[in-house]
């Protein structure tokens, strides 16, 4: 079954086109990778998907338990001259401005972590996954204030379920840490379980294992395999290390020049020569 | 031996420059349109410049060997830690869960709160005086604290919000005929309000953009009530009211039909009465929004401030709206500005746009800069030496300013984080809790 | 409304937005640079205005009279001191700072300003000071005046004209036409890459505010000049204007600070002139607010795309 499903993305900067009719399914409960070279469009894909760059036309649906969501309407579109009229609709884009943007998106169940590790630094690891966990108090602030029942019982649970990813990924013993003291594997798993903590859908994960060594990278392949099979989270993944993707995908989509090349399973991928030409440069406009 | 020659080699250099720099500005003192010499000054500075530097020159070395010899025994420890982190940790967090240390804390809080409640009754007026604007301060701090140092908004018009708290009162009395204690959090929910139509359009930009338009609203505010003087009385200002104690008034010979402090006492008048109530009254709103402040910083609301500060768009991937979550922290530390503006505009019985100029949001970012950006008890340490030292130290009140500059440069450079770097909120762990 | 009013008033806008623009390069170059806003800038334009007065008092002292001679001297000297000045900012207030926090360097900055008020106010005095009248002589428009109408243009504001082109034209050569000027659009596009190709980076920053304080120096010694007063606050509603000088050219833009500071010059003196003089600043700070929200990048700028 579909989750999410991206339909003819085109993203434009300026002049430069980056993206170009992308369409690609991540069926639920599946790790689905993005790969391709240097500039291909990967993480401008990510991007998009996750509401930091508002792609300039296409789909990208999410299928919720209550049904399909439109993420580039989350986003939130800016005003011109023609929404003045009629007011009803100028009213629903306002609020869309005031309040859309890619924050929305997570809320809809899209979690994800970046290339470059982006931790609250100063905060411990406990903190990072409690900020996560913001929407699982109310919002009242009162309760809060005089230390309610109802508001400890949310903080029990939000520092128990923090504790049990913390616990999952090897970080029990850093749990009063400013993040930023962490080392560079562990702030790279404090990413991934601060994702986590959101309760997402979908996780995309930007290169998890960049700059890690040849162990950290096998425990990492085995943590997304076991989230996956475990858990009942989907993944979708970008990444260099072509071992890792091989490893744990079910499903590959390769892009080149902003563009889908080829997509199918791991072996299929492989063999395909338009991904070795990709990679490889052998033919296309390499020669020409 | 070549390091220290080399040292001293760059202290001339930098004494060298100095007095270059010195020369002109201080050297040559403007007399109408002649100059008088003053050729010792400047040489004085650059020397103790040259001092300076020697003695950093020197010293630098010594800290950094210092430095490393901590550094290695960090290393031996973190070793062992291998085994025994668990076990570490564990201990740690029993500690720091103990009943006796939360006993030292809180029996060291209420003596502490007993000392200020029984200050008014032993200081003279003046000294209570003193002590009443170290809390406004406190206050100011504290409500800076929330916008610069937990939420990284630096916002350089914050006294735009203690005008409004100030002349809050003073105009509420003066043209709607509110008293002291509708005016408190009126006053707070104006400076609230005025906090967010400013900050609604300018918290979606950059950083320096805020400061810079914070710095033009403070500005704007200022000249405001000094030039719309059919409304607020323009230089010459407004009076304001003072609190009353239950409808009681702390007047000698109240109006017809009201009683008097005193005379519902039955106490020989005294015009003190009225500076130690509104201490007591500050004192108590300063401790519950410390007390406030230490309970936000443990939830969604307060996590999610310094979350921001650290890194907005990380927050937006975990589904915080950035610009809700700024407006509340700018909405809060205007409110508090607002409710300080009202005590002081209470306590000097007496308002004019020149207490609310560009110094004095200044002081109150050194107040928030030198505690610790981000520490409560930082800022309430810092707002009180920053305002009760140079009451001790006459000669030094001319050159704070100048001095708390040098000292918010010398923070950012050496120490960023605060003096003592603030204390984070632990969680009860497990069963334990 | 009279002709020659609002001839009078092009002519002081336009004088006021040289003023303006000259000390906006000094924020656009920093900003363009290092993406952060030098708030110790209107202090040290500040600093300038001191340094003409005492010059000219020095020059005085020496017994020189001829015009021309204090002119260039009182010039050379008041734009090398505060180009100084400028440097000894960045050294003691930019550079040593850690890649710590956002916060770090705006903080530094006020903290500089700060200490740059007060060391005037202590060294030199709280009072307003003031310079001798120098130049004196106008130029109406027309020479005979109809019916007592006229536009008058004082010899000064020609010279601060003059000094405004010839000091942006000097920038412009430098940073169009030499290696050090490639250098820094080199620094300002990408620094990292610019260091990697062996760029001194920190010596750019540094000639950065050089340039910066230079034109401030220039500018200090034509309001100077000009309107004959100053205190050591001078720099703080200066500062904040050409701020927003910068800001309405679309920042980082060398062409843009002039003709930014042109626009709130001639803004601000019609505000001034047909509406209301006590709310000058409020205007200009309101403008400042309005372009901050409506146009951030600049009246001709483009808006950025967001980097994750």
């Amino acid at each position: 079954m579909t989750l999410l499903s991206v339909r003819d993305l085109d993203m434009h900067f300026g002049g430069l086109r980056a993206l170009s009719r992308v369409s690609f399914e991540v069926g639920r409960g599946s790790v689905v990778s993005l790969i391709g070279p240097n500039g291909a469009g990967k993480t401008t894909v990510f991007n998009c998907i996750t509401g930091f760059y508002r792609a300039t036309s296409g789909s990208i649906r999410l299928s919720q338990s209550r049904g399909d969501v439109e993420l580039l309407e989350l986003l939130g579109a800016p005003l011109t001259v023609a929404d003045l009229f009629p007011p009803r609709h100028l009213f629903r884009r306002l609020a869309a401005k005031m309040f859309g943007g890619s924050h929305r998106i997570a809320r809809a169940g899209v979690a994800r972590t970046f290339q470059h590790i982006r931790l609250f630094r100063e905060l411990t690891s406990l903190e990072n996954l409690l900020v996560a966990q913001h929407r699982r108090f109310g919002r009242n602030i009162l309760a809060g204030l005089v230390g309610s029942r109802g508001f400890l019982r949310a903080e029990g649970r939000a520092v128990a379920l923090a504790l049990e990813w913390l616990q999952r990924f090897e970080l029990e013993t850093e749990v009063d840490r400013p993040a930023g003291e962490l080392s560079y594997g562990q702030q790279r798993r404090l990413e991934i379980a601060r994702a986590l903590c959101t309760d997402p859908i979908l996780l995309c994960l930007d290169e998890p294992a960049a700059g890690l060594n040849d162990t950290e990278t096998a425990a990492i392949a085995r943590l997304i395999r076991e989230l996956v099979d475990q858990h009942g989270v989907t993944v979708l993944l970008i990444e260099h290390d072509m071992r890792l993707v091989m490893e744990i995908s079910d499903h590959i989509v390769v892009l080149d020049h902003g563009e889908v090349i080829a997509r199918g399973s791991p072996a299929m991928v492989q063999h395909d020569p338009r991904v070795l030409a990709a990679y490889l440069g052998t033919e296309g406009e390499g020669v020409e | 031996m070549t390091g220290v020659a080399m040292v001293l080699r760059h202290s001339l250099w930098v004494a060298l420059v100095a007095l270059l720099l010195f020369f002109p500005l201080t050297g040559l003192l403007l007399d109408g349109y002649r100059l008088t010499w003053r050729w010792e000054l400047p040489l004085q500075l650059a020397g103790g410049v040259f001092c300076l530097t020697l003695l950093g020159g020197l010293v630098r070395p010594l800290i950094g060997y210092w430095r490393s010899g901590r550094g290695l025994s960090g290393l031996v420890s973190s070793s062992f830690a291998g085994e025994g982190s668990a076990s570490v940790a564990f201990f740690l967090r029993a500690a720091h869960g103990s009943r006796f240390r939360s006993l030292v804390r809180v029996s060291g809080f209420v003596l502490l709160l007993l000392v200020a409640v029984s200050l008014p009754f032993l200081l003279g007026k003046y000294w209570l005086n003193v002590a009443t604007l170290a809390l406004i301060y406190v206050l100011l701090g504290l409500g800076l604290n929330i916008v610069v140092g937990l939420a990284g908004l630096l916002d350089l018009g914050f006294v735009a919000f203690y005008a409004v708290g100030a002349y809050g009162l003073a105009l509420g009395h003066l043209h709607l005929g509110l008293g002291f204690w509708e005016a408190l959090p009126l006053g707070g929910l104006l400076a609230a309000c005025f906090g967010v139509l400013l900050g609604f359009p300018v918290l979606r930009m950059h950083g320096d953009y805020l400061a810079i338009v914070t710095l033009g609203f403070g500005e704007i505010i200022r000249l405001v009530l000094n030039n719309w003087t059919a409304f607020t009385g323009g230089p010459n200002g407004v009076s304001a009211p003072f609190p009353t104690f239950f409808g009681l008034e702390f007047s000698r010979r109240p109006q017809a039909g009201e009683t008097a402090f005193h005379q519902f006492f039955d106490i020989p008048f005294g015009n003190v009465h009225r500076y130690i109530f509104l201490y007591l009254v500050l004192l108590s709103v300063s401790v519950f929004l410390i007390f406030v402040i230490g309970r936000l910083r443990r939830m969604p609301l307060g996590r999610a401030w310094e979350a921001l500060r650290e890194d907005e768009i990380a927050c937006r991937s975990l589904g915080i709206d950035p610009v809700g979550v700024k407006l509340s922290a700018f909405a809060m530390g205007a409110a508090i500005g607002g409710v300080g503006g009202v005590f002081f505009a209470a306590s000097q019985g007496f308002v004019n746009p020149t207490s609310f100029g560009f110094h004095e949001s200044a002081l109150v970012l050194a107040i928030v800069v030198l505690g610790g950006l981000g520490s409560t008890v930082g800022t309430v340490l810092a707002a009180l030496v920053v305002t009760i030292l140079p009451e001790f130290l006459r000669d030094f009140a001319d050159y704070r300013i100048l001095v708390f500059g040098l000292a918010m440069v010398g923070m950012m450079i050496w120490r960023p984080r605060g003096l003592i770097r603030p204390r984070r909120p632990l969680y009860p762990s497990g069963e334990g809790g | 409304m009279d002709p020659f009013l609002i001839g009078q008033q092009v002519v002081n806008g336009l004088i006021l937005g040289a003023i303006y623009g000259l000390i906006a390069v000094g924020y656009t170059m920093v900003y363009g640079i290092m993406g952060m806003i030098n708030f110790a800038h209107g202090e040290v334009y500040m600093i300038a205005a001191y340094l003409t007065a005492i010059f000219l008092a020095l020059l005085a002292s020496f017994g020189v009279d001829s015009v021309p001679v204090v002119l260039f001297l009182t010039l050379l000297g008041t734009v090398a001191f505060t180009a100084l000045h400028g440097w000894a900012v960045e050294r003691v207030a930019y550079r040593p700072l850690g890649r710590s926090t956002r916060l770090a360097p705006l903080i530094s900055a006020i903290g500089i300003s700060l200490v740059l008020q007060n060391y005037l106010r202590l060294s030199q005095g709280a009072r307003t000071q003031g310079v001798p009248p120098l130049l004196e002589g106008v130029i109406r428009i027309p020479a005979e005046g109809a019916g007592g109408h006229f536009v008058q243009i004082t010899y000064i504001q020609v010279m601060i004209v003059i000094m405004a082109l010839a000091g942006m034209g000097v920038l412009t050569w430098l940073i169009q036409a030499t290696s050090l000027g490639r250098a820094c659009r080199a620094t300002q596009q990408d620094r990292v890459m610019a260091e990697l190709l062996g760029v001194d980076t920190g010596r750019i920053i540094s000639v950065v505010f050089v340039l910066g304080a230079a034109m401030a120096g220039v500018a200090g010694v034509l309001v100077t000049l000009n309107y004959g007063s100053f205190d050591f606050f001078i720099g703080f509603v200066t500062g904040i204007k050409a701020f927003t000088a910068a800001v309405l050219g679309g920042i980082g833009s060398l062409p843009g600070a002039m003709l930014g500071g042109l626009v709130l010059g001639l803004s601000e003196s019609f505000f001034s002139g047909f509406v209301n003089t006590d709310y000058k600043d409020v205007f200009a700070f309101a403008i400042l607010i309005g372009v901050l929200i409506f146009r951030p990048s600049g009246l001709m700028g483009s808006p950025e795309v967001e980097k994750v």
